[in-house]
């Protein structure tokens, strides 16, 4: 395949054959070489054949292969004539992040770790089959959950109006309808609520370890030393059973509307169909049935964390900094050549990253921009990154969200043989606590890129810029 | 009974399937998917009539899989046979009586999830005798 270097940090496919838009991947060179060893780069060209897309078909750093779209993967399309694509979202509707801060200062709680890492590994389900601190939805509170996403946890209980504040849309994606959610959706999520679910999910805890901001990272309210944590996950099986009801749906929409596509997993219909509106309101619900879920798994951890220190709200500083989601389709303003427009925004393991001044981050961060929450591997660190207006222009304000894979699970099991992980681990400093051995080593850090690495090229690009450096000191995973 | 081997997918994980006939195809690989998950219980065992219908036959090999695996989250039933199984893949239909054992909850440490059935590089295909498939799996 061929790839024009425009800068250091940036590559582009050319258009040609049905495309019709070029790809551009943001990458160095060194992390380019692990994307030409898999199908992810053709993955970007097959994207570039969407109905509507705009401009490009993008590519963050932690590109790595998907289904349909690569991880990592973002196109907008028009209104007038572009499609929805549900590959564009993923399995997991509304995978996402969020970070949490603390005023414990590390070093003063550090003997404490391992009963904090314990007594959230206790409080947080996690693991196939864990149902949540919500026994069972009953059919009116799932509809709630459907419609209003995280605002139905603040009303029962979990956490606070002001929480809502710093989500993504407010915990609450517009234009759900639960009645286009199947039953076999509702009946998967119906004990998940409050869950971590399994495989690359986590709840990290973090020390802030470096600042590279300063006056972003006072803003944001990010202390060095300071213990934060992180939780990731998404809308569990309510989630994918919508992706699976709707890729059906939209294999049949494909021959109704002619629509070909050189990926079948790219199964699509125009945004004006019905079918495309249904999705759009079943992925809505299941956006918010994720933040509804991450809410509810927050509110949890400061409990777990104020008992096994045996403080006080006000002492223990728990406070929500920022929820992003890194898998979802969204309706964005944004400046293309025709002037301004709005367009659908499918984000594939990538982020939102808007600049100073967007109306659609907390008045809080309007000075100095949108946080990004960069997860990396279990070992190495994640990353708090701000969103910039070179990002507004170049990738419909849109980040990376990790690290990105580069080891099968396959071989990152035959890696781990013999290998005490948990021992490596305590020996990197980091306490692990999973319901399984096998996750552990699925997901060593061997198994993903060099977080530094990706988001050095995201910086270097001019997309983010990073404020501060997390360490990870404690990881429970299902 | 058919084969069935897995292999790389840098994400997660594929199955490849090899049968006689459509019939041990498509039981064969809902035992592959099975496998993958973790080992049968040894719980009570459950009959169930299931019946699928898809577009194509690809599709039906991944709704039937996503059946297997929705009942798995579902009832809890972990799939170890099926009866009166018939796969017709000119009308795209399946029907069978599935056989399963129920797994206790509290053994769900055993169990890895699957979170979805992928349509990525799917295919079926009749070579001389033999059936092939493969699949991916998102985990």
């Amino acid at each position: 395949m061929e790839l024009k270097r425009i800068n250091p940090y940036l590559w582009e496919i050319p258009r040609e054959g049905n495309m019709r838009v070029p790809g551009r991947i943001y990458a160095t060179r060194e992390l380019l070489a692990d994307s030409k060893s898999d199908e992810s780069l053709q993955q970007v060209r097959n994207v570039a054949h969407l109905p509507g897309i705009v401009k490009y078909s993008i590519a963050m750093p932690d590109i790595h292969w998907g289904y349909g779209f690569p991880i990592g993967g973002v196109a907008a399309t028009r209104l007038s004539d572009g499609v929805i694509s549900p590959g564009g979202v993923g399995y997991d509707i509304n995978c996402g992040v969020r970070l949490i801060a603390t005023s414990l200062v590390y070093s003063e709680i550090q003997d404490k770790l391992p009963d904090i890492v314990e007594r959230l590994y206790q409080t947080i389900p996690a693991g196939v089959g864990s149902s949540g601190a919500v026994k069972r939805l009953s059919h009116a509170d799932q509809r709630r959950v459907l419609e209003t996403g995280a605002r139905w946890a603040v009303e029962q209980g979990y956490g606070t109006s002001e929480d809502l504040q710093f989500t993504e849309e407010g915990g609450c994606l517009q234009g759900a309808d639960p009645d286009v959610v199947s039953d076999r959706a509702k009946e998967r999520g119906s004990t998940q609520l409050g869950t971590l679910g399994s495989g690359n999910h986590f709840l990290e805890i973090d020390v802030i370890d470096e600042i590279f901001l300063p006056e972003e990272a006072e803003v944001f309210g990010l202390r060095q030393g300071n213990l934060a944590l992180f939780i990731h996950s998404g809308s569990r099986g309510l989630g994918y059973q919508v992706c699976d009801d709707f890729l059906a749906v939209m294999g049949k929409a494909m021959r109704k509307y002619n629509i070909e596509l050189p990926d079948r997993q790219l199964a699509c219909a125009p945004l004006s169909s019905e079918e495309g509106k249904r999705y759009l309101a079943a992925m809505a619900g299941a956006a918010n049935f994720a933040w509804a879920n991450r809410q509810v798994m927050m509110s949890l951890a400061e409990k777990a964390l104020l008992e096994v220190l045996n403080t006080t709200p006000r002492n223990l500083g728990f406070r929500l900094i920022y929820d992003v989601c890194h898998n979802i389709a969204k309706f964005e303003r944004h400046r293309v050549d025709e002037g301004e427009q709005i367009l659908c925004v499918h984000r594939k393991g990538a982020t939102r990253a808007f600049p100073p001044g967007s109306p659609k981050i907390p008045e809080l961060y309007r000075s100095v921009g949108q946080p990004v929450l960069i997860p990396g591997d279990m070992g190495t660190g994640s990353y708090v990154l701000v969103g910039t207006q070179q990002a507004m222009e170049e990738t419909f304000g849109s980040s990376c969200h990790g690290a990105g894979r580069v080891q099968s699970r396959t071989q990152a099991l035959k890696q781990g043989q013999g290998r005490d992980l948990f021992g490596e681990m305590r020996e990197k400093g980091v306490i692990v606590m999973a319901t399984g051995r096998r996750t552990v080593a699925e997901e060593m850090p061997e198994a993903y890129k060099n977080i530094h690495a990706v988001v050095d090229a995201i910086v270097q690009a001019g997309i983010s810029r990073k404020v501060a450096r997390l360490r990870p000191v404690g990881v429970i995973k299902g | 009974m058919g084969r069935y081997e897995f292999f790389d997918h840098v994400a997660d994980v594929g199955m490849r399937i090899r049968a006689d006939s459509p019939q041990d195809l498509f039981l064969t690989a809902a035992q592959a998917l099975m496998a993958w998950v973790g080992p049968p219980p040894e719980g009570r065992t459950l009959e169930d009539k299931l019946a699928v219908e898809a577009e194509d036959r690809e599709e039906l090999l991944v709704r039937w899989l996503q059946e297997i695996l929705c009942r798995f989250h579902l009832d809890h039933a972990y799939l170890t046979g099926a009866r009166d199984l018939t796969v017709d893949l000119e009308r795209r239909r399946i029907e069978a009586s599935i056989l399963s054992k129920i797994w206790d909850e509290e053994k769900r440490n055993n169990y890895q999830e699957v979170k979805a059935i992928t349509y990525h590089q799917l295919r079926i295909e009749q070579q001389g005798s033999e059936w092939l498939a493969a699949v991916i799996l998102d985990i």
